[in-house]
């Protein structure tokens, strides 16, 4: 769905007093801003790699953005817990937590990984072109899926994991 | 029943007992496994469609339940949302939202083909079977993702195909590669009588002092059994160098032919430098393979059996003996050159990257100081050398260490036969001669041993690359006509687009559900905002692509039933952007007919507005207009584009109009020009100037992708619509523009 482009000067900022949020029936984000319901809303992070808290978009079904909220620890709790949630399910990224075994067949690797969604085999085309690393131990994956994965400290993995990851970082 | 092949994972006995007792009776239109649960870990759920009720089934706890359930009339909003990752399907019924399941993007064309089909359902009753033609991501056979984008699995496919498939190409030289064999067990022949020759030499000349008569011939002897095989050697590589070489001048050619056969989606889904690898370095290390490796692993092969059979008669105690240091040898080695390999790739990649970061500051230099960033990209370069140079440490450390463990062990080998060959001699059971003899074939054992052990490495690496080369030619030339094609050599230019959607990324089609016809000779515009799908319209026509639904009749026969060759010549493009090859302008105006007379040329050009400033350089039509005409002007280029159109002469002609970038007078020329091209042909034009616009016989107007109006210019102005605020805006831009000029 393409997103249309409101022409406006700025943004909108979403004032943490004058915006409360609920789950909505089975799981759907529902937001009251200004008397305003909002039936399904859908947030997303800025910056999701750099600053995940900062700057978060709240956007419609539609895909228009509804406004930002500037900081998420501007809101209630609870209110955070419900935000956070829902870019837990938004940001579909898995931390791996221990890494099994790399194997290579065929320019494809495939990795046996425990993460803290579970454990996962996914399959990544070639060594490391579609690993990034970002600052100095962060690493993110893409799979041959598009899906994603997330080392969010490479040296804190334990050993074995480690001797595997040498395989292709 | 069930859609079969759509489903990655079987569904378990127990859920399809537990639908079919809740169900009974309803025929099941889908069932897709998710691979995520509703709180976000990895877990498996079953979401099940009927034409009445759209349910989720999960199985926690040894127990099977529904998660929800939506009755399809009450459904007036279903779909997939897409996020980072994965996404979410949900449904909207009665004002409320539901989120039916979630999922990763493993399985995101699943539940968007799901998404609709449920719309479908809800909205008509009825659903479109699912385009059976989707891209076979796994292997039916071994469950594996096929890893190019051929349909063919790799591993199934057997890996010694490859290799069978490369020698198809070695077949024409047959008989001089049978020479190369024999001229290759000759050399090695004449090598392995060396040691025996000294053996010889020692044993019944000189330790006995006796016949001396002898020494000269066996001297000469070891002299021609070491220049024979020094000779018949450079023999062998010179036939291998012939026969390897014009076997990958062969595959580069079939290669590059294949190229240029494949389709344009081909090319947006790869990077232009991986295909240019291909050609270049690919067939290079097939060329490595077949002229270098490939000999030298059958001429150890053969070395080692005839070494190890002399071994053994010599002295088949020493070589039980020998067995151990040997072994110990062969056994570091394929320890440890697996690892120092990935060393090797590691600073290999190292270094790559250094040399990106330098080509882009050094590209962007202008952007580095225009924003005063020296010193940022100081430190970065520092960090990606600091990093290579760590790398290339750690490798030449490595080598340094195991370089030397590598010798010892053979030293090893040595003591052994001296030590036991020594107290075989005592025992009366070796000469000095043997064990001389023995000495020598050690030493010839050890290299083929170590190329053997790499052999898995070589033959992987190679055969990787002629796999990358298979891979392109094995694509499906998507160009091809089909076998029912139908030749229409002379068009009329009837165009009739029917329910067409289409999109590159096929969960975001471009184009939704467009139908309009054009009669033959009319001149149509294409009006919309960018991302609209204009360019996607041209592409499709001119079979860049081709439609996921609906169809694109010509004439009234589909577009994918007409003969390639018979499209391309009624089908004339003038881009915004201009290509030119590197040539001459004569020979790019002539691009589409190389036999095109010089008048035809010049005629062309003059219509095009072209001739003049042709003939104001001095070396005229053969003027050479630089890569990608590079020595051109936009304005230039753009009507030897118009010339190039001309010549041609196609019964339909598509342009893409640049938004002007010339001034005003040159924009005269250009509209002259256009205007020339345009008569007597159907021009579909995605309209920039309001003069194309007022000067259409009709005008489509396309919105995020769908048919918005369309009519004549005055119909439409009439309605005050989206073409009236498009004109408006473009009016005032305009407007605008002449007082700046």
């Amino acid at each position: 769905m393409r997103k249309k482009e409101k022409n406006g000067e700025s943004f909108i900022i979403l004032e943490p007093e004058k915006i409360k949020f609920e789950m909505g029936g089975s799981g759907v984000l529902r937001m009251i801003s200004e008397g305003k319901t909002y039936q399904r809303v859908y947030p997303l992070s800025v910056f999701p790699i750099t600053n995940p808290d900062n700057f978060i978009s709240i956007r419609d079904v539609e895909e228009d953005e509804i406004g930002l909220i500037k900081n998420l620890k501007d809101l209630a709790h609870d209110q955070q817990n419900l935000i956070r949630s829902q870019l837990r399910i938004s940001y579909f990224v898995p931390t791996i937590k221990e890494i099994f075994k790399i194997k290579e067949e065929f320019g494809i690797y495939v990795w046996h990984v425990k993460t803290n969604r579970g454990q996962r085999t996914f399959y990544v085309k070639g060594r490391n072109e579609n690993l990034i690393l970002r600052g100095n131990s962060r690493l993110l994956i893409t799979d041959i899926e598009e899906c994603r994965y997330e080392i969010e400290d490479f040296n804190k993995l334990p050993r074995r994991s480690l001797m595997e990851l040498d395989k292709v970082l | 029943m069930f859609f079969n092949g759509q489903t990655m994972a079987k569904l378990p006995e127990e859920i399809k007992k537990f639908v079919d007792e809740k169900y009974h009776g309803k025929e099941i239109v889908l069932s897709i496994a998710t691979d995520v649960l509703a709180k976000g870990m990895y877990g498996e759920e079953w979401l099940f469609l009927t034409k009445e009720e759209v349910f989720v089934v999960k199985d926690s706890d040894a127990k099977i339940q529904i998660v929800i359930e939506v009755p399809i009339k009450t459904i007036t909003d279903a779909r997939a949302i897409n996020m980072v990752g994965g996404g979410a399907l949900e449904v909207e019924s009665e004002g409320k939202p539901h989120r039916l399941l979630l999922y990763s993007n493993a399985k995101a064309h699943d539940f968007t083909d799901a998404a609709r089909i449920i719309n479908d359902l809800a909205k008509k009753g009825t659903y479109r079977e699912l385009n059976a033609e989707r891209r076979r991501k796994y292997c039916p056979t071994c469950g594996k993702p096929i890893p190019g984008h051929t349909d063919v699995c790799p591993r199934c496919l057997k890996r010694h195909r490859t290799f069978s498939r490369l020698f198809e190409f070695a077949k024409p030289y047959r008989t001089k590669i049978l020479s190369i064999f024999l001229i290759m067990i000759c050399a090695t022949l004449a090598g392995l009588s060396v040691p025996y020759i000294s053996k010889i030499l020692i044993d019944q000349v000189i330790r006995p002092l006796k016949d001396q008569w002898r020494l000269a011939p066996l001297a000469l002897a070891l002299l021609g059994a070491n220049a024979l095989q020094i000779f018949l050697r450079a023999v062998q590589v010179r036939i291998a160098a012939f026969v390897g070489n014009s076997a990958v001048y062969d595959i580069r050619r079939t290669l590059y032919k294949k190229l240029q056969n494949l389709s344009i989606s081909y090319y947006d889904k790869r990077h232009t430098g991986a295909l240019m690898t291909r050609v270049n370095s690919d067939t290079g290390e097939v060329q490595n393979f077949l002229v270098d490796w490939l000999p030298m692993l059958l001429e150890s092969a053969l070395t080692i059996i005839g070494i190890g059979v002399l071994l053994f008669v010599l002295s088949w105690r020493l070589t039980l003996y020998i067995i151990i240091p040997v072994f110990i040898t062969v056994w570091f080695v394929r320890k440890v050159y697996p690892k120092l390999w990935l060393y090797f790739a590691r600073f290999y990649d190292k270094r790559s990257r250094l040399s990106a970061t330098v080509n882009d500051t050094l590209t962007g230099i202008r952007v580095v100081k225009a924003f005063g960033q020296e010193d940022k990209e100081q430190k970065r370069f520092e960090e990606k050398s600091k990093d290579f140079r760590d790398t290339s440490i750690l490798l030449e450390q490595k080598f340094a260490t195991y370089n030397p463990v590598l010798s010892i062990t053979i030293l090893f080998g040595t003591v052994v036969v001296w030590y036991v060959g020594g107290k075989l001699a005592f025992a009366g059971e070796m000469t000095l001669g043997g064990i001389v003899a023995y000495s020598g074939y050690l030493a010839m054992f050890y290299r083929p041993i170590f190329l053997l052990t790499d052999m898995t490495r070589i033959f992987t690496h190679s055969l990787s690359a002629g796999e990358r080369i298979f891979e392109v030619l094995d694509a499906k030339s998507e160009v091809e006509d089909a076998p029912d094609a139908v030749s229409m050599p002379d068009l009329k230019g009837d165009i009739e687009f029917r329910n067409v959607t289409f999109g590159y990324n096929k969960l975001r089609p471009v184009l939704k559900n467009v139908s309009f016809k054009i009669d033959a000779k009319q001149s149509i515009g294409i009006v919309g905002r960018s991302g609209s799908g204009k360019s996607t319209v041209i592409s499709l026509l001119c079979r860049l692509y081709d439609v996921d639904e609906g169809e694109i009749l010509i004439d009234g026969v589909n577009i994918k039933k007409i003969k390639y060759v018979d499209l391309r010549k009624n089908i004339g493009i003038v881009l915004q952007e201009p290509f030119l090859f590197s040539g001459s302008i004569a020979e790019n105006i002539a691009y589409s007919k190389s036999e095109a007379k010089m008048d035809e040329i010049i005629q062309a050009a003059k219509a095009a507005n072209a001739h003049d400033f042709i003939m104001s350089k001095p070396d005229g039509y053969d003027t050479y207009v630089g890569e990608r005409g590079g020595r051109l002007s936009l304005g230039e280029r753009q009507r030897i584009s118009i010339a190039r159109a001309l010549l041609h002469d196609p019964k339909i002609l598509i342009l893409d109009e640049a938004t002007s970038s010339v001034d005003t007078e040159t924009e005269k020329a250009i509209q002259e020009a256009l205007n020339r091209l345009i008569k007597g042909r159907t021009t579909i034009a995605i309209a920039h100037r309001l003069s194309t616009l007022r000067n259409s016989d009709k005008i489509i107007v396309l919105d995020e992708g769908e048919l918005a109006e369309m009519g004549s210019n005055d119909e439409l102005m009439g309605k005050k619509g989206i073409f009236y605020k498009l004109i408006q805006i473009q009016t005032e831009f305009a407007k605008s523009r002449l007082i700046l000029e």
